[in-house]
């Protein structure tokens, strides 16, 4: 696997505000990486320290193995980006604006715009002033995913799309994926990066406060149980790792640390089952924890 | 019009400063005008023969008005003081209304309005009456400024109210404005349009004050102004028309803001081509600001033309005390001389705005989000410098080349030789130059200062017209870069400033390109 984005202690200030605090982002190659924390944690700072536009205090980025803020010319041949917020020419049309694009950037795929604006339902002779939210979203997707690009940044590329238009995105999300190419998804929608990240970095307060695919970040918290047992199991009571332990005459619902699951487990099914679900730790659970706790 | 006075709060917050500073440089250079009369001209006879040479002279009627009573104690220097107090009034009054308006609507911050209790009008009505009372105020101050300053009571009076009808009428005409496209930009060129067409008509109707002719100056309101006659028989009724004119565009105003859509304009978005040619970041540039452009070559070719056209009515009008005495005022040369070096020089002021407007393009592209997209393609942040600093500068050369040439191919019979009388134009360059030179160093160094540029500018030209008149001392007046190049043909040529002032461009660009290279971007 070769790393083609890599942040080290990556970190960056406006004014008294610290918007990058040691960040460490790793993305392999091929991968859809989902970058993940609610608005203002340093999202799109560390994208456009990646693109350039921002020149890092302390630490290094990488991308594609060169450097970003010197060898943007190099770089920037083989990337496409779509900003958080777009804004477009007002004056120029839709297909003006991706066609402009696709040439400054040095590859517009003619065949596939044609077939990207069918696939979003995009009339590329408006003016960009009298599009919607949605529909500039799709002009800006359209510009970048038109390329033949290596890394696709995408900032928040969902946002203002309806959701039929959401799931467009995520096939040709998969599809890029398929053909090798990599993906830095940043949202705050969980669902979405859920959906189709292999592996995930959540930011907190300008640093990744954990990262992993979402199997291994579901293997480090709790599993919800809620089970109809035949006898009560007074061995919860007091086991270690079980946690929020309610009783409902013959239902219990507890919560369960990775590591004491098999014991609570064992401890129910010897009491006899009459009905058991176990629901791994969402997305938005894992989420919550790390912002829950506060300031650490 | 519900909500209008949270509306023009929130106006009056935002604009203070700009509208403040404005207002004290109208205040100051009215005043400092009516102190340096008595200086110029201490005896009547000195005053009537100033005026006469001023009336005699086609360039300055045409471009200040004409003097009808040449024993007037304002006289050339009031309509001089007046002229500059009203454009700036009605360059100010204009931002007003459009910023608050239309502006608000195009960025969409007016939808987070529109969902209040705020009425259809209210933000038009806030926009309106926040220019209105800088209208008053403006030129209600003036007023004790000028009396202060050692003018007569009764004229002072007539002088500050003629500048508050002329920021009323354009406070109206730019109401109207803001109504016909949807578009912050092509409003101001319908608006500045119409400031020009004023002035132009106005300058028509000056010219020809003894004919049928001047008929046409009564169709501008910089023309209403002027015939309230201030020192000059002081009439009040002209002062109605603004009140007219107001009267029947806000109505009119309203009506159309009323019943069209939010964003939507009069003259409704065509569709474009679904594929683009453009390719390259000057292709960009270019594209961006090729209609403003546009809007400077054809003024300039105009200007350029008429200027040209009336050189001669001004050397041939020049009859014997009053042509000396302009010839003593302005020094060595002749009449036809003075008049084009005049020339040369308020065209390199305005070569030198659409320079400094065109650099702050990048700034605009940089706050607005665009400039994210373009530097995330194989686009280097020097090539894109580039690109709108290039159509800087080569614009700004080409308006002046094209103004020279055409003044000198105007003026056939009589010229002093087609290359002596173009190259006043040319003589200024390397002091625009530096002008849009210095914008770009604030744009790369100071982005949030950006509007230093526009403020160096403005305080250069103030230096220009007030500086001799406050006996500023020597080393003060020559900060301006205007003031070494040379003044031909009234003075001989001289490379030395040209080739320093250039040299000095030069290194402030370079100095501006290490700090675009060096910023995070987007500043905003």
């Amino acid at each position: 696997m070769t790393t083609v984005i890599e942040t080290q202690k990556l970190t960056k200030s406006f004014g008294s505000t610290r918007a990058l605090d040691g960040l460490d982002l790793s993305v392999e190659q091929g991968e859809v990486h989902g970058f993940l924390g609610p608005n203002g944690a340093g999202k799109t700072t560390t994208i456009r320290v990646l693109l350039g536009l921002l020149k890092a205090d302390g630490g290094t980025a990488t991308l594609l193995g060169a450097n970003s803020w010197t060898d943007i010319e190099s770089i920037h041949r083989r990337i496409a980006y779509v900003p958080g917020d777009v804004t477009l020419w007002p004056n120029l049309t839709g297909g003006e604006v991706i066609d402009l694009l696709g040439r400054l950037r040095g590859d517009l795929d003619k065949d596939r715009r044609a077939a990207l604006l069918e696939r979003f339902d995009l009339d590329p002779t408006k003016k960009c002033r009298s599009y919607s939210k949605g529909n500039r979203q799709k002009v800006a997707l359209v510009a970048a995913l038109a390329s033949r690009a290596e890394v696709f940044l995408l900032d928040e590329p969902t946002a203002g799309l309806d959701p039929l238009m959401e799931a467009v995105f995520s096939d040709i999300a998969r599809e890029l994926k398929g053909q090798g190419r990599t993906i830095l998804l940043s949202s705050h929608i969980l669902s979405e990066v859920e959906r189709l990240s292999d592996r995930i970095s959540i930011i907190r307060a300008g640093r990744i406060v954990e990262v992993g695919t979402l199997g291994e970040m579901r293997k480090l918290h709790t599993t919800t149980i809620s089970a109809v047992v035949r006898a009560p199991v007074p061995s919860l009571d007091g086991m270690a790792g079980v946690t929020g332990l309610t009783r409902d005459g013959n239902h219990v619902r507890f919560s369960v640390d990775p590591d004491s699951l098999d014991e609570a487990i064992v401890a129910i099914g010897a009491a006899g089952l009459d009905s058991l679900v176990s629901e791994p730790p969402s997305l938005e659970q894992l989420f919550l924890s790390k912002y829950e706790g506060g300031a650490k | 019009m519900t909500g209008w006075r949270g509306l023009m709060r929130l106006a009056w917050r935002r604009d203070r400063i700009m509208i403040g500073v404005v207002l004290v440089c109208i205040w100051l250079l009215s005043y400092y005008s009516a102190v340096a009369m008595p200086q110029l001209y201490t005896t009547t006879d000195q005053l009537v023969a100033a005026n006469s040479a001023a009336n005699a002279s086609t360039g300055v009627v045409a471009i200040y008005g004409h003097i009808y009573n040449t024993a007037s104690v304002g006289g050339v220097a009031a309509n001089k003081v007046a002229m500059l107090d009203f454009l700036t009034l009605a360059f100010l009054v204009i931002a007003i209304v459009r910023r608050h308006t239309r502006a608000e609507e195009e960025s969409g911050r007016f939808e987070l309005l529109g969902a209040t209790p705020v009425g259809r009008i209210a933000p038009l009505g806030a926009a309106m009456i926040l220019a209105a009372v800088t209208s008053i105020v403006s030129g209600v101050v003036t007023i004790p400024a000028v009396i202060a300053g050692g003018w007569p009571v009764g004229g002072s009076m007539m002088f500050g109210l003629a500048q508050t009808g002329v920021g009323l009428s354009f406070a109206a005409l730019t109401a109207i404005a803001v109504q016909l496209s949807s578009s912050y930009r092509a409003c101001g060129a319908w608006i500045f349009g119409a400031l020009g067409v004023t002035f132009v008509l106005r300058m028509l109707g000056d010219v020809n004050w003894d004919k049928p002719g001047r008929i046409i100056g009564w169709f501008s309101p910089l023309g209403w102004a002027q015939q309230v006659r201030y020192y000059d028989g002081d009439r009040a009724w002209p002062l109605i028309l603004p009140i007219v004119l107001l009267a029947v565009a806000l109505p009119l105003a309203g009506w159309l803001q009323s019943r069209r859509d939010l964003g939507a304009g009069l003259l409704a978005d065509r569709r474009g081509p679904a594929t683009g040619k453009l390719g390259t970041p000057l292709g960009l540039a270019w594209r961006l600001q090729r209609s403003g452009f546009i809007g400077w070559l054809i003024t300039y070719v105009i200007l350029g033309g008429l200027f040209g056209a009336i050189v001669d009515t001004i050397g041939g009008m020049m009859t014997g005390a009053a042509g000396d005495l302009l010839a003593k005022l302005g020094g060595v040369g002749t009449v036809n001389d003075i008049y084009l070096t005049l020339v040369g020089v308020m065209a390199a002021f305005g070569a030198a705005a659409f320079g400094i407007g065109a650099a702050l393009r990048l700034r605009s592209e940089e706050s607005s989000g665009h400039l994210e997209s373009v530097l995330a393609t194989r686009v280097t942040r020097l090539r894109f410098f580039a690109s709108h600093a290039v159509i800087a500068f080569v614009g700004s050369t080409v308006l002046m080349a094209v103004l020279g040439l055409l003044m000198s191919a105007a003026h056939r019979t009589g010229s002093s030789g087609f290359w002596r009388e173009a190259s006043p134009a040319f003589a200024h360059l390397p002091a625009v130059w530096v002008m849009i030179a210095v914008a770009l160093v604030a744009i790369a160094w100071l982005p949030r200062f950006d509007w230093l540029g526009w403020a160096i500018l403005a305080g250069i030209v103030f230096l220009g017209e007030l500086g001799p008149l406050m006996n500023l001392p020597d080393w003060v007046q020559k900060i301006s870069p205007f003031a070494h190049t040379p003044k031909i043909p009234v003075e001989a040529m001289s490379w030395t400033p040209e080739v320093v002032l250039t040299a000095i461009a030069v290194v402030l660009v370079v100095v501006a390109v290490v700090g675009y290279r060096r910023r995070g971007m987007p500043v905003t």
